[in-house]
């Protein structure tokens, strides 16, 4: 027992602003963690998660849902998945392996980020002044997952329901990344 | 009286009134007028100032392609030079003033050269200022540069904003007029997705200046009616008053659309945004551009393109005289007789160069076939002209055709060649558009406007079809077939007087004859010799006319001539909209530390490392100079405990059965046998032999290591060690991501570092020296359960631990240790007493690791194991890199020691040279490569790289420094200033 209690703080503080047909929430109820595929135990991983939370591994810039909708999986290499679920803790490697069951390496990448979920009927026109890739909603669906590179700063692009998407940038560039969003929005509403 | 030449009808809304300025005075149009329209509607034929003579010059076009009427927009640091008038639209308050001349427009002193004419002739410069030869710098180009330039600049910065934006499309249509309204109308049925762009703010092109009836209404009011339907389309996205201005690789095209209405309602909003749009296919319906006829004094105000004449009439409801001719060479200058006959203007005369039948009879109008017009008066301002035929006509606006002129611009970004087409007298695209590029209308060269449609009907039913979209089976527009003949007819001989072929840049017929003769015959030389075709217009009104006077000149056709190269961009784009937002602090982001806010809070001066903001000191109260905060901090340290924040430096987790193997070929010293809670030193080679990087790599478990990088290599060597996985050992089981970002990172040095610690780390985990001695790594939780990792690793050369805890934790953690430290009188540390502890120490950092170093020139030969194969072992073993007299790594002290202080700098940057040397090149030894003011040692050290330096130990040397004009002796010494044994932080 030490003198001293450590309080834990979001990359942003819990940010929320409402804007005429556009917001912005931090995302803080969310882990992330990298889960490496053995090469040699992609099988046993596939089944593994099939059978603990009806997982499957997703395509290549695509995403899966657990059958509770509590885990969703992102692929963005070949040999490794990103799980983003639903958790505060600060053991997310323990929490996800055991749920998953996999005999992977898992990695907690939840203080590595910041995430931003951009959302509403304007989104999509404050994001086209600031995200690279095509956004269409035919095009980047729901569930759709992508690595891009936003005003110099690496991000992470997932579309998590109609109107609404989750920016994942490397938590030192999160105030950057939030003011790049602010800027577009207040050059385009 | 105002806009005396203002007549019923028109695109504008002659209910609204606009009010703005020329030259101060104050004018008035209406809205849907560009400043050019209601200029002319005012009246004012006058509008600038020519380049070089400084002639009055007037109005020429109605487009982009505008020459003459180029003006300076705004004021203060709002003031945009060069903007033309032709595509300003007028807004309230806006102040337009001419360029160009000193005094008043009308009377412009530096007209004075145009009497000097004759001497100024093409390469009057290059022939001219030649002797004495040093007068060129000092007195001829700045005299020159004065006098020359187009407009002037605020010399403020930019108050406006810009930004950018990313738009993807199966099909980009750039151009609204007929065949580009047709062809989106085809292709957006089909349910592509189109983007639909056009540089006018109203879209609609050509049927806004003609009276051609389509599907049997008013073609405006057809483009009128296609725009609300196509814009009515999920589909289909209109992007009015932007500018395609360049295409580039794969399908990429840069879009600058002008949101000027906008930003001055609310200055916040970008002025301009600089579009980059992704387009599958595009088709090109960029129309035609007219170009005039060389004649004698062809440039008077009052001269302009018949096109232009027509659309300022039909489209603005603007006369340009009372009293208008037509000279023609091409059915289609007959049009703008017509036009004007039906709105009631008289014309005097058309004046057709071709020696043909009229094309059509001109209520009240003389006839002169198969003549031309060879000399002009009226110097403000257009009052005769004079005839081949040695007739006078007086007449106040002279509307000129040498024909159309495919704009095919953009179909030549990609190096595609125009090629020549007699019929239409034009350079049309030939097949090597940029890929996915198709052609339509008259940028194709098909000029008859029931063609061109049908041109754009059908393509944008086959493109859409190129991409798997079926276009419904939709009718193309109809309209009566006009057909369009012309005969070419380039310059007209007009005596002495002068025939302008590029009004902006004051070439005329004579000087692009004087350059033909004098032997430049490729159209690219005559361009730079005469000036052809530069500036703000590029030549669009004469790129064709002068290419056309040069082919006679030289009996050659059209195609042996050729075309100079159309290169991006379109037409002009301000710096601003490149640059976009990025300015001032957004230039680039920023990267915060976990203690960031705890250390702005303690007033800590920040030093920019990469994007990184990391704490360099911090001042106490009483400090005047940094040394002072550094040395406190370096002391303190040195005698206690200080805490620097390093997160900053990479971290990668690495974790597979097969990690070990792939430690031991990145590394130069073995990783495969160190146990698990140790951390190791390691040194990285790239494959030619020389260093690149250094850190620690610690294993936490059998299969699970975590490497720290240096912060400027954090990415390269998480790169380098992606490619060493993927490409060189795919087979090893090794998986890896960086952890950076994922623990705040804190080093923790000095005696009593281990003391602070105790009060954080748990009671459960046990940090004595015996139990977690130098070198040991291992998870561990603090503050009561909270995960953290520790690693006894010093950089500083105390017994020293940096401690690592999820990043959510990094503030909190600051804050802790800071206060359980107050009983040791803890010292937060920036980067710069890092660096002064490191030199102390003796550890190569940046500046050693330079690329050019090997680990023997380092002092590290030791650590190279000879048992194992690693990245850069075999190239390191070359002979050059294996010479004793290599510059290798040493330190340096001041034989003085009070060297240096009062001047107040470091030895960093000097040269080493023997005692009685020269500072020449040939006799330098080496350099300083670190140095900084030592509190331990009581003066500055350094280290450096000196010619068999490890072998020189004892000797005296200089360091030079020629900059900051210093000469001092020197020691060669160990690099290891301070505890050179290390006892310190083995304790």
């Amino acid at each position: 027992m030490t003198d001293y209690e450590l309080l834990a703080e979001s990359p942003l503080g819990g940010i929320e602003i409402e804007l005429d047909g556009f917001n912005i929430t931090e995302v803080t109820d969310k882990s992330l963690v990298m889960v490496a595929l053995p090469r040699d135990k992609f099988k046993d991983v596939e089944s593994s998660i099939d059978k603990s939370c009806g997982l499957k591994l997703p395509e290549m810039e695509n995403s899966i849902k657990s059958k509770d909708s509590s885990i969703t999986l992102w692929r963005l290499q070949k040999n490794q998945v990103l799980a983003f679920f639903t958790y505060e803790g600060n053991d997310a490697e323990s929490h996800l392996s055991g749920r998953l069951s996999a005999p992977a390496y898992y990695t907690d990448q939840s203080d590595t980020w910041a995430m931003i979920r951009v959302s509403g009927e304007r989104s999509r026109d404050v994001l086209e002044r600031i995200c690279p890739i095509d956004l269409s909603p035919e095009v980047f669906s729901v569930g759709n997952v992508s690595r891009t590179v936003m005003e110099h700063i690496g991000t992470i692009i997932y579309r998590d329901a109609d109107d609404s998407y989750v920016l994942l940038t490397m938590r030192s560039f999160g105030r950057s990344m939030l003011h790049a969003i602010e800027v577009s929005a207040d050059n385009v509403l | 009286m105002s806009q005396t030449n203002r007549i019923k009808g028109g695109l504008i809304n002659q209910n609204k009134t606009i009010t703005f300025t020329f030259n101060g005075q104050i004018l008035r149009g209406y809205e849907g007028d560009t400043l050019a329209s209601a200029l002319l509607a005012n009246n004012k034929h006058l509008v600038g100032r020519s380049f070089k003579y400084h002639r009055p010059r007037g109005i020429v076009t109605v487009g982009s392609e505008e020459p003459n009427a180029i003006m300076e927009i705004g004021n203060g640091a709002y003031k945009e030079p060069n903007t033309r008038a032709t595509v300003t639209q007028i807004y309230n308050g806006l102040e337009a003033r001419s360029q160009n001349h000193r005094g008043p427009l009308g009377f412009d002193l530096m007209a004075i050269t145009d009497f000097f004419s004759p001497m100024l002739s093409a390469g009057f410069y290059y022939k001219t200022f030649m002797w004495p030869k040093a007068f060129w710098e000092k007195v001829y180009e700045p005299a020159i540069r004065n006098s020359a330039g187009l407009g002037t600049l605020s010399t403020e910065p930019d108050p406006d904003t810009y930004d950018k934006g990313f738009r993807y499309c199966d099909i980009l249509i750039i151009g609204a007029g007929a065949s580009g309204l047709s062809a989106a109308l085809t292709a957006a049925s089909s349910g592509a997705k189109v983007i639909l762009a056009d540089e006018d703010f109203l879209m609609g092109g050509r049927l806004n200046s003609e009276k051609a009836k389509v599907d049997e209404i008013a073609g405006s009011k057809w483009a009128k009616n296609a725009v609300a339907k196509l814009g009515a389309m999920d589909n289909v996205t209109l992007m009015s008053d932007t500018t395609i201005f360049g295409v580039y690789d794969h399908g990429i095209y840069g879009a600058l659309e002008n949101r000027s209405s906008e930003s001055r309602v609310d200055s916040n909003k970008p002025r301009q945004v600089n579009w980059r749009i992704y387009a599958k296919r595009s088709i090109l319906c960029a129309g035609a551009i007219e170009r005039s006829i060389a004649f004698g004094n062809n440039d008077r105000p009052g001269i302009m393109l018949a096109g232009a004449v027509r659309a300022y009439m039909n489209r603005f409801g603007v006369a340009t005289g009372k009293k208008v001719t037509v000279y023609t060479n091409n059915n289609d200058g007959w049009q703008t007789a017509k036009d004007l006959r039906i709105k009631g203007v008289d014309v005097v005369a058309v004046i057709d160069s071709r020696s043909i039948s009229r094309v059509m009879s001109i209520q009240g109008a003389e006839i002169f076939m198969g003549t031309d017009v060879v000399d002009t008066k009226g110097r403000r301002r257009l009052k005769s002209i004079q005839l081949s035929n040695g007739k006078t006509i007086d007449t106040d606006s002279l509307a000129v055709s040498g024909g159309w002129n495919p704009n095919l611009h953009l179909t030549c970004h990609h190096r595609g060649i125009p090629k020549w087409n007699e019929e239409i007298a034009s350079f049309i695209p030939d097949r090597s558009t940029p890929p996915g590029m198709s052609v339509a209308g008259r940028a194709k060269g098909t000029m008859a406007l029931s063609d061109a449609i049908q041109e754009g009907h059908d393509l944008g039913t086959s493109v859409a079809a190129e991409l798997g979209y079926k276009a419904k089976n939709l009718k193309a527009a109809s309209t009566p077939v006009v057909s369009y003949k012309i005969e070419a007819k380039w310059g007209v001989p007009s005596g002495k007087n002068r025939a302008w072929v590029d009004f902006q840049n004051d070439v005329t017929a004579k000087d692009v004859k004087l350059a033909n003769q004098e032997g430049f015959k490729s159209v690219e030389h005559v361009k730079r010799y005469t000036t052809l075709g530069m500036a703000t217009d590029q030549g669009k009104t004469a790129n064709v006319l002068g290419i056309g006077i040069m082919a006679e000149n030289m009996d050659q056709t059209m195609e042996e001539t050729g075309t100079t190269i159309f290169r991006p961009p379109y037409s002009p784009v301000a710096v601003g909209a490149f640059a976009g937002r990025r300015r001032g602090m957004e230039f680039y982001p920023t990267r915060y530390t976990p203690s960031h806010k705890w250390s702005e809070e303690q007033g800590a001066v920040f030093v920019e490392v990469g994007m990184w903001y990391r704490s360099q000191w911090f001042p106490q109260p009483g400090e005047t100079h940094w040394r002072q905060s550094v040395d406190r901090e370096v002391i303190q340290t040195r005698s206690s405990v200080g805490i620097c924040d390093v997160t900053t430096l990479g971290k990668i987790d690495i974790k597979g059965s097969d990690v070990s193997e792939f430690l031991n070929k990145v590394y130069v010293n073995a990783f495969a046998k160190l146990p698990v809670g140790k951390t190791r030193y390691g040194l990285m080679l790239r494959e030619d032999g020389m260093a690149m990087d250094d850190g620690t790599t610690a294993r936490l478990a059998e299969d699970h290591f975590v490497m720290t990088t240096t912060t400027a290599n954090a990415v390269s060597v998480y790169r380098h060690l992606q490619f060493c996985h993927q490409v060189l050992w795919p087979d090893l089981d090794v998986h890896m991501i960086s952890v950076t970002e994922q623990y705040a990172q804190y080093a923790v040095a000095g005696p009593n570092s281990r003391k602070l610690l105790e009060k954080i780390v748990d009671p459960e985990h046990d940090i004595s020296n015996e139990a977690f001695p130098f070198m040991g790594a291992g998870a561990i939780t603090v503050c009561d359960g909270i995960p953290a990792r520790l690693f006894r690793i010093s950089f500083s050369g105390e017994l020293a631990y940096e401690i690592a805890v999820p990043t959510r934790y990094g503030d909190s953690l600051m804050r802790a240790m800071m206060e359980a430290g107050k009983e040791f009188d803890v010292v937060p540390y920036g980067t710069e007493a890092l660096g002064v502890m490191r030199i102390e120490k003796g550890h190569a950092a940046g500046p050693e690791l330079n690329g050019q170093t090997s680990a023997y020139d380092l002092g590290m030969g030791g650590m190279v194991s000879g048992k194992k194969d690693f990245i850069g072992y075999k190239l390191g073993l070359r002979e050059e890199l294996q010479r004793n007299d290599r510059m290798q790594m040493v330190g340096f002290k001041p034989v003085n020691k009070d060297d240096l202080v009062e001047k107040g700098h470091s030895m960093a940057g000097a040269h080493l040279l023997n005692l009685r040397d020269e500072p020449t090149t040939e006799n330098d030894q080496g350099w300083i490569s670190s140095s900084i003011y030592s509190p331990m040692l009581g003066c500055y050290i350094g280290l450096g790289f000196i010619k068999d330096g490890l072998n020189r130990k004892g000797e005296f040397v200089r360091a030079v420094d020629l900059v900051r004009n210093s000469d001092i002796e020197v020691e060669i010494c160990s690099p290891h200033f301070y505890d050179p044994e290390g006892g310190r932080l083995r304790d």
